[in-house]
């Protein structure tokens, strides 16, 4: 069992895209609510379908990314190969933000369209 | 870029603006005697890893020294350099290429320290300290 330290990751889009210093990935399955008059006070579910969505986020370097472009995705959770999510991902929205001490930083929204192709193992 | 790079950088671009009466020494260049008034660039604290992509942010000290004695015709020549437009102002020099001559991707002059003094080798010189952030 080892930890993981986040600075050695990355996120390809495919290629890496320059000055990112976050990302994060919600993948979700819908809980569907199955309970009844019979099922007294507890509640009961089926899994549903599932989506995957997430952010991120850095400084600005280069053409930012454009609204609504299907990306083939790669959040590296570190250099191992098996320490990775990949997959489809639509970007939907875009943030900018600047001050005058710092850096211009760019936020990222986006959509995973499909099941990601492959999910992080140890 | 290099740290070293970024230096030399910040030599060449004060002196494109600040072409005369000056002498600045890169960090790769620390002389043992100063010859007055000059710019030394030394090195502050840095920060790695600050993107994915290993990108890095540096702080150079830039010290200032105008003359051995702290007269007024000193303390003037260092309102020249300290003031933020004019033809001897290192804000305004730095800030006309905020590359430092394609060193790094960004920078700011963000502060000095106001009138003081330094010693180096053994002599004490009117001075001043300037903060410049820089990000690769």
């Amino acid at each position: 069992m080892a930890r993981v330290a986040g600075y050695g990751g990355d996120l390809l889009a495919p290629g890496i895209i320059a000055g990112v210093r976050e990302w994060s990935i919600d993948y979700v399955a819908a809980a569907l609510d199955t309970s009844g008059y019979d099922g007294g006070q507890d509640k009961t579910f089926l899994a549903g379908m599932r989506e995957w969505s997430g952010t991120f986020n850095g400084f600005k370097d280069g053409a930012p990314l454009a609204v609504g472009t299907i990306l083939a995705a790669e959040f590296q959770e570190s250099g191992v190969v098996t320490q990775k999510w990949t997959g489809n991902i639509y970007i939907t929205n875009i943030g900018a933000s600047s001050s005058v001490d710092g850096l211009v930083i760019y936020n990222y929204s986006f959509q995973g369209t499909g099941a990601p192709t492959a999910l992080p193992t140890t | 870029m290099s740290i070293e790079a970024q230096g030399t950088g910040i030599k060449a671009t004060i002196l494109s603006t600040i072409a005369t009466g000056l002498r600045v020494y890169a960090t790769n260049e620390i002389p043992d005697t100063l010859e007055l008034p000059c710019v030394i660039v030394m090195l502050g604290p840095g920060t790695y890893a600050t993107t994915f992509d290993n990108a890095y942010d540096q702080v150079f000290r830039l010290i200032l020294c105008v003359a051995k004695q702290d007269s007024p015709a000193a303390f003037n020549k260092l309102l020249d350099y300290i003031d933020h437009t004019g033809a001897r102002s290192l804000f305004a020099a730095l800030d006309a290429d905020r590359t430092l001559n394609g060193s790094c991707s960004a920078s700011k002059l963000d502060n000095h320290s106001g009138a003081g003094s330094m010693q180096w080798g053994r002599t004490v010189y009117l001075s001043t300290e300037f903060e410049l952030q820089v990000w690769s």
